[in-house]
C-alpha cells in the first residue's frame, strides 16, 4: 500500500510539474526509452518498480566518424522513467513505462549563450513478456521475449515562448504509434559461479506522425543491443554487482514526407561501466555511465559525449498464503 | 516505512526535482509581422549555424577544396573581386564582409537555394547578421545584431523587432560555377576553407535535397507545381511581384539576351545555361539602345549600339561610357518552389 501511495505521489508530482512549466515540451526523439526497459520478468504476482534518472549530454559534433573541434552547441536530456512490471503467471508478465523528460539546447557564441528548454510527459510503452526459459527452477539460462506498442501520449505541438513550434526532437512525444520488440537472454554462473552474461535487445519499429507542423514526420527505426557482463561480490551483508555493458545502437534516418532527413541516423557503440548495490532481495540501486567507443553517423550530428544513469529497483512479493487447518473440537 | 523505502522516495524526489527545477531561459518573447505558425524553429538554434565575420580569402590557385562545378556567389567592387562558395555558405549561410569599405553580407539559404547580397547598413547603422535558426517558408531568417530584429531573406524585410517592416538594401551578385567565375575573373579571391570552424566543406550537408525534386524539409504556404520544385530560376522582383527566368532555358552554347517588360519595367536579362549564370538589369524607359550578346569574352557578355561593352555586373568596361553601369534589378537565383510560395502566381517567362 505504501508503494502505491508513493507511485500516486510521483504521478501527482509529475502532473503538478507539467502544469507549472512554461513550455510543456520535450525531446522524445532523444528519450532513452529503448535503453531503459530494464526490468526482466516478474514472478507470479510479483510487482517490480524501476525508477531511472538518465542524463544524456550531447556536446560532440561528429562528421561521419570524425570528431569536429566545435563545442559551441550542446543538447542535454534529463529523463525520469518509471517502469512497472507485474507477473501474471510465472512466465507471463506485463510492463508499463512512463517518462518525463526535459530537453535543453545551448548555443554559445560571442560569449553569449542562447538557451532553450522544454519538458513534458513523454510517450508510454506497454509490453507483454513471455519467459521461454527460466533459471528460477535451478537452471542457468533465462530467455524472455516481449512485444507491445509505444503509445503517443506525449504532446507534439509544443512551442517556445514566442509561440514558435519546436523541432520534432524537442517535442515531448513522437505523435506516432510504434511497435516495440524486446528480448532478454542470460546465462548465470557462466565460467565461474558469480559471473553472468546477458543480452538485452530492443527494436523500435516507428510509425508516422501524420501531421507534424504540416508535414508527416517519422523518427528513425532503432535497434539497441546490450551485452552485459556482471560479477557479484559480497561486502559484509551487501551484494554488489560490478557491471560492464557494451551497447550497440543503430538508427535509420528520420523521414519528412517519406524523404530521409539529412544528418540523422547512424551507428553507435558505447561501453557502459556500472555498479549495482543490492541492499536486500527487494531493493537495489544501480549507477552506470555511457562512454562512446565508436560512432559512424550519417552526415554531421551533435551526439552523445557521455551519459549517466541512476536507477532504483523495488520488488513487492505477494504475501504468503497461510492455510489454516480447521480446529477439531473434541 | 523501512529505511530503503524512505531512501527510494527521497532519491525519486531528487530525480524528479532535477528534471523539473532547472533554469528556464527561453529566448525573449517575439512577435512577428507574419503568422507565427508559419515560422519554424529549424533545429540548431540561434547562431547554431555560425555566420562568418570577415573571413580569410585565398587565391584561385589555393582554393583546392573547390571543384569546377561548385557554385559560387561573386561580387566585385572595382578591382576587388571576391567569390563566396556555396560549399562554405551551406554550413554558415551568412558571411559578413567588408569590401573596399562597403559593409556587405552574403546571405544564402541552402533550403531555398537563394544567395542574396545585403547591405549591412540599416537605417544608417552598421550591423552584422547572424543566423536566427528560424525559417519562414523553408527560407533563412537572418537577425541583425544591432537590434536583434529578424529579417526574411526572400521578402527582403524585417519581420520582428524594432526594424519590423523595414526593407533591406540589396546589391547585385552573380551566381555561377567556380569554373565560369575563374574564367571571368582569374584574379578573384575566394573565401578560405580555413574559417575558424571545424566543418567538412567538401561534403554537401543536406544529402540529396538539391536534386530530389519532391523533397521539402519544412512546410510552405503555397505549393506551385508549374515547374519542378528544385529547378533553379532567376527571379526579378518589381513592385512586390516576381517574374522568373529558368536558368536551364537559356542557350547552352552562347550568351543569350532577353528583353522583356514586366510591371511597367523594361528588363534586360542575360544568361548562358552551360556557363551557369543569369543576370538582369533594369533599362530606363527612354532607353532606345540596342543590346546584343557578346560571345567568348567573359566577363564581357553584351554590348550596345554605341560601342559600349558590358560585363556580367552591367558595368561598361570598354567604349565611350566606361565606368558607367546599368541599373541592377532586385533579383536572385533560387529554387522554383521558393519563388512560387513567396511570390504567389509569379510569372514564368516563356519565349
Amino acid at each position: 500500500m505504501k508503494v502505491f501511495l508513493l507511485v500516486g505521489l510521483l504521478v501527482s508530482m509529475g502532473t503538478l510539474w507539467r502544469t507549472n512549466s512554461y513550455a510543456q515540451a520535450c525531446c522524445s526523439g532523444g528519450v532513452p526509452i529503448s535503453s531503459n526497459l530494464g526490468l526482466t520478468n516478474s514472478s507470479h504476482r510479483h510487482w517490480q518498480f524501476l525508477a531511472t534518472y538518465d542524463l544524456n549530454v550531447l556536446n560532440d559534433l561528429v562528421d561521419n566518424e570524425s570528431n569536429l573541434n566545435d563545442d559551441s552547441r550542446k543538447r542535454t536530456t534529463h529523463s525520469t522513467l518509471f517502469e512497472i512490471n507485474y507477473g501474471l503467471t510465472e512466465r507471463i508478465a506485463l510492463t508499463g513505462l512512463l517518462s518525463l523528460v526535459r530537453q535543453e539546447r545551448e548555443v554559445t557564441t560571442f560569449s553569449n549563450t542562447e538557451f532553450t528548454s522544454a519538458q513534458g510527459l513523454s510517450d508510454a510503452v506497454l509490453l507483454a513478456k513471455y519467459q521461454l526459459v527460466t533459471s528460477r527452477t535451478g537452471g542457468q539460462y533465462d530467455l524472455v521475449l516481449g512485444a507491445g506498442p509505444k503509445l503517443p501520449i506525449g504532446a507534439t505541438n509544443s512551442t517556445n515562448n514566442s509561440e514558435l513550434l519546436l523541432p520534432a526532437d524537442m517535442q515531448a512525444g513522437t505523435g506516432s504509434w510504434d511497435a516495440v520488440f524486446w528480448s532478454y537472454a542470460a546465462r548465470n554462473a557462466f565460467i565461474w559461479p558469480n559471473f553472468s552474461v546477458g543480452l538485452i535487445s530492443t527494436y523500435r519499429l516507428t510509425g508516422t506522425n501524420s501531421n507534424y507542423g504540416g508535414l508527416p514526420f517519422q523518427f528513425g527505426k532503432e535497434l539497441q543491443s546490450n551485452l552485459a557482463l556482471s560479477n557479484r561480490y559480497t561486502v559484509r551483508k551487501l551484494l554488489l554487482d560490478a557491471l560492464l555493458t557494451f551497447r550497440y545502437r543503430h538508427v535509420t534516418a528520420d523521414e519528412v514526407a517519406q524523404n530521409d532527413v539529412a544528418n540523422t541516423g547512424g551507428q553507435w557503440v558505447y561501453v557502459v561501466p556500472g555498479m549495482q548495490f543490492n541492499f536486500s532481495p527487494a531493493f537495489g540501486t544501480r549507477f552506470s555511465g555511457d562512454i562512446p567507443l565508436y560512432r559512424k553517423l550519417v552526415g554531421t550530428q551533435l551526439t552523445t559525449s557521455f551519459r549517466f544513469t541512476f536507477a532504483l529497483q523495488y520488488t513487492i512479493k505477494p504475501k504468503p498464503t497461510v492455510t489454516v487447518s480447521p480446529t477439531l473440537k473434541p | 516505512m523501512k529505511y530503503y523505502q524512505l531512501l527510494f522516495a527521497v532519491v525519486l524526489f531528487l530525480a524528479f526535482a532535477s528534471v523539473s527545477c532547472r533554469k528556464e531561459e527561453n529566448p525573449t518573447d517575439k512577435t512577428f509581422t507574419l503568422p507565427q505558425e508559419e515560422i519554424r524553429d529549424g533545429g540548431p538554434g540561434k547562431d547554431g549555424i555560425p555566420a562568418l565575420e570577415n573571413p580569410t580569402f585565398i587565391s584561385e590557385s589555393e582554393a583546392t577544396y573547390l571543384d569546377d562545378e561548385n557554385l559560387v556567389i561573386g561580387y566585385k567592387v572595382g578591382t576587388d573581386i571576391r567569390a563566396y562558395p556555396h560549399a562554405i555558405l551551406d554550413w554558415h549561410e551568412i558571411i559578413n564582409d567588408d569590401v573596399q569599405g562597403e559593409a556587405v553580407a552574403i546571405t544564402y539559404c541552402p533550403l531555398t537555394g537563394t544567395g542574396i547580397g545585403w547591405s549591412r547598413i540599416v537605417a544608417g547603422e552598421t550591423t552584422t547578421f547572424g543566423v536566427s535558426g528560424l525559417l519562414y517558408n523553408s527560407n533563412l531568417i537572418p537577425y541583425d545584431r544591432a537590434t536583434d530584429s529578424d529579417w526574411s531573406q526572400m521578402l527582403l524585410e524585417s519581420i520582428s523587432g524594432t526594424r519590423s517592416n523595414q526593407s533591406i538594401e540589396t546589391f547585385p551578385v552573380v551566381e555561377t560555377t567556380w569554373a565560369t567565375w575563374k574564367k571571368m575573373y582569374p584574379t578573384t579571391k575566394v573565401v578560405s576553407d580555413n574559417t575558424g570552424h571545424s566543418r567538412n566543406y567538401s561534403r554537401y550537408p543536406y544529402g540529396d535535397y538539391r536534386t530530389d525534386q519532391e523533397q521539402l524539409l519544412f512546410p510552405i504556404t503555397n505549393y506551385d507545381t508549374r515547374l519542378p520544385f528544385k529547378q533553379r530560376v532567376h527571379g526579378v522582383i518589381v513592385n512586390g511581384t516576381a517574374k522568373v527566368y529558368p536558368v536551364s532555358d537559356f542557350s547552352n552554347s552562347a550568351v543569350e539576351i532577353i528583353t522583356d517588360e514586366f510591371e511597367g519595367s523594361q528588363l534586360l536579362i542575360v544568361g548562358h545555361s552551360a556557363e551557369n549564370f543569369v543576370t538582369s538589369f533594369q533599362l530606363a524607359v527612354d532607353d532606345n539602345n540596342t543590346y546584343t550578346a557578346v560571345q567568348d569574352q567573359l566577363p564581357v557578355i553584351f554590348e550596345d549600339a554605341l560601342g559600349n561593352q558590358y560585363d556580367v555586373f552591367g558595368e561598361v568596361v570598354s567604349g565611350p561610357a566606361v565606368g558607367e553601369r546599368l541599373s541592377p534589378t532586385i533579383s536572385f537565383i533560387g529554387y522554383w518552389f521558393a519563388w512560387g510560395t513567396f511570390y504567389e502566381g509569379a510569372e514564368i517567362y516563356t519565349p
